[in-house]
Formats: structure tokens, C-alpha cells, sequence
């Protein structure tokens, strides 16, 4: 990427030390107008410009973004009013993320051992035939246990996220990922922003431990609804196609805490409108 | 005498010019911290969809899927 591409679309990522600089810096190169706190290991900035910002009048045109540095490690624009579902796919990651393991996935596969390598490259290849090949938002994460990303398709807008479960057959320690697809991750993504109990961590009611591969695209109602497991206890998530000549759909997403004893508490339960160019 | 004068002040415009204290030496600082530190988030492509927002009275979409979410994972207990 070119320096004024840097500039003017891209986030970055600070580490804890830089934060520092950021808020103490006096040379008006870098500043942050709001510093809030958030739970766990995650501290959101609002209108925070980056390091690279070098005048005010960059300053001024990066106003509109805020960014979430999870274990001071990783900056992630958080989704809004245009954004890509890959940029909302990022956010939902940066969510739900534990840890933030490489910024790419070709620098997490030379971290792979043959086997797991192999899993990953066959999945990569998968979704490239399938038309994902956009890497551009490669990031890899990690929560409880599952790595995943998410690659987008070569019409811009769908994207595909596999998320490899751990498996206790040492020494290989991903399983076959499950696939997410288009309104699925979009459904994912949605949840995460309106989850609202405080009793499960949103990761463990939304990320999926394994579940049914549904191909799927905004284009297209789902032929069956995705069901997933988590930690909590499911997840599911319906897509329908409600006007195809306005090109509008509908997602649905419902998250279940299994209380282990036949009974379940509903999490998360919304319907979502989508409209797509 | 002279020489240890010199060597002295070469050292404090060292330790000066080290501190950053003019601004173009602080902007160098930064950009060199930054490249160890920073990962770049990459560039945002045009959005195709819109999210129109939450879609209200639709309780039945979502009691099915509920359903039918409490069924596959009462089956998948079951199984195992």
C-alpha cells in the first residue's frame, strides 16, 4: 500500500506504548479527542487519528472513524453506515476476538505445523474457487479456541469466513473449518453490535464451535437456516430474500444458552433488513 | 581543555538533537515507532449494501428459528 492510501483509508494498529505517545503527545502530529475504557482488554478511541497523520488537515478527515485496539495490539474500524460486510466481518471479529494472532493469513500459515497448514491451505483453496479472494481485511483471530478470518469475494460484496475449531488429535490442533458465508457473517456481525446480556460474554453466545456449512449470499435466500454451536450453548441464523426486484432481505439471528437440564435461554433473538446494490 | 570543551558540547547537541526537541526529530520518532508497532487495517472498498435496520414485528421468524436452533442441539446432545 502506498503512503497516501495509508493516510487517507487505512487504521492502524498501536501498540500500548504508542497509545501513550498518542495522548501525551504534544507536537500536534497525533491526537485523541476521546479515550473511552471498555471492559476486558479492549479500549475504544473515538476520533483518534493514527501515527501517520502528519498535519491537521489529516486529522480533520479521519473525524469519522473509531478504532478498537484489543490486548493494545490491534485497531479495527468499527462498521457503520458504509462499510463493506468484510469491514463488518473485521468488526464482529474485533468483538467477539480474544487474541489477535497475525495481521495475515499467509504470516499465520508459516506458523502452522504441516498438518494444520495443510486443513488451512485446502480451505483457502476452497474459497478461492468459490470466487474469495479478497484478502484486504485477512486479519486472524482467536476466540475460545477457534481461529477464523474472513476473505471476500471477488464481486465485492459477499464474504467467506471459515473458523477452525481446536481437535484433541495432537499434533494437529485445527479441525475442518466451518464455513460462513455472506448473510451469515452479516447476521454474526449485527448480533455482536445488539448483544446485550451481561451474563454471557458475546463470544461464547456467537462464535461457533461447529455447526451446519450453508452456502450463502446476499443475492439469494438460504436454502436452510445455519445452526452452530458455541460455548453458551447454539446459534442460528436465517436469510431470506424479501423483495428481489428491490433487492431487499432479511436476516435473522437467534442465540440459545443451554442451561444443561432441557431448558434454554434465549440470548439474542433480531431480524435485521438488508438492502444490496 | 579545548578539546574536552568541544567533545562536551558535541555530547549535549547529541543528547539534545536525540530528544526530539525539534518537531521534525519528534515526527521521525513517531513514524519509527510506528513501524514496529503499527498494522495496517486495509483500504475500505465501495460499500454494495445498506443496512436498513431492525426489523420490527417479526417475532415468528425468530420463535422458529429458536425452535428449531433447541432442536438440532437437543439432537446433537443426544447423539453424543
Amino acid at each position: 500500500m502506498n503512503r497516501r492510501n495509508f493516510l487517507t483509508s487505512s487504521a492502524s494498529l498501536v501498540g500500548a506504548s504508542l497509545l501513550n505517545r498518542l495522548l501525551i503527545n504534544q507536537s500536534g502530529l497525533a491526537a485523541a479527542q476521546t479515550v473511552e475504557k471498555l471492559p476486558l482488554r479492549q479500549v475504544k478511541i473515538m476520533y483518534i487519528c493514527d501515527v501517520e497523520v502528519l498535519n491537521s488537515s489529516d486529522l480533520i478527515n479521519r473525524k469519522n472513524f473509531s478504532y478498537t485496539i484489543l490486548r493494545n495490539k490491534m485497531v479495527t474500524p468499527m462498521a457503520g453506515p458504509g462499510a463493506s460486510i468484510l469491514q463488518y466481518f473485521a468488526s464482529f471479529a474485533a468483538e467477539v476476538a480474544s487474541d489477535y494472532v497475525k495481521d495475515s493469513v499467509v504470516d499465520w500459515l508459516k506458523t502452522l505445523t504441516s498438518g494444520d497448514k495443510k486443513t488451512a491451505e485446502d480451505a483457502n483453496t476452497m474459497m478461492k474457487n468459490g470466487g474469495f479472494n479478497d484478502y484486504s481485511q485477512d486479519n486472524v483471530y482467536l476466540s475460545n479456541g477457534v481461529y477464523f478470518y474472513g476473505i471476500g469475494h471477488k464481486d465485492d460484496l459477499n464474504v467467506c469466513a471459515p473458523f477452525y475449531p481446536p481437535t484433541n488429535n495432537t499434533p494437529k490442533k485445527l479441525d475442518e473449518p466451518l464455513m460462513i458465508e455472506g448473510p451469515v457473517a452479516l447476521g454474526f456481525s449485527f448480533g455482536s453490535k445488539d448483544w446485550q446480556s451481561k451474563e454471557v460474554p458475546r463470544a461464547d453466545g456467537l462464535v461457533p464451535k461447529s455447526g451446519n456449512y450453508v452456502p450463502g449470499q446476499l443475492e439469494k435466500s438460504l436454502e436452510e437456516a445455519m445452526y452452530g454451536a458455541t460455548k453458551a450453548g447454539g446459534i442460528g441464523v436465517n436469510y431470506q430474500v424479501t423483495n428481489a426486484s428491490q433487492k431487499h432481505g432479511e436476516i435473522t439471528i437467534a442465540s440459545v444458552k443451554d442451561n444443561n437440564d432441557g431448558t434454554y435461554d434465549t440470548l439474542l433473538a433480531k431480524t435485521y433488513g438488508i438492502n444490496w446494490t | 581543555m579545548k578539546a574536552v570543551l568541544v567533545f562536551s558540547l558535541s555530547v549535549m547537541l547529541v543528547i539534545v538533537s536525540g530528544c526530539g526537541g525539534a518537531p521534525n526529530n519528534v515526527k521521525q520518532q513517531t513514524l519509527t515507532t510506528s513501524t514496529t508497532n503499527v498494522i495496517d487495517v486495509k483500504p475500505q472498498k465501495p460499500t454494495s449494501f445498506t443496512k436498513v435496520g431492525v426489523v420490527q414485528g417479526t417475532p415468528k421468524q425468530q420463535e422458529e428459528l429458536i425452535q428449531k436452533l433447541q432442536e438440532k442441539l437437543a439432537v446433537e446432545k443426544e447423539q453424543k
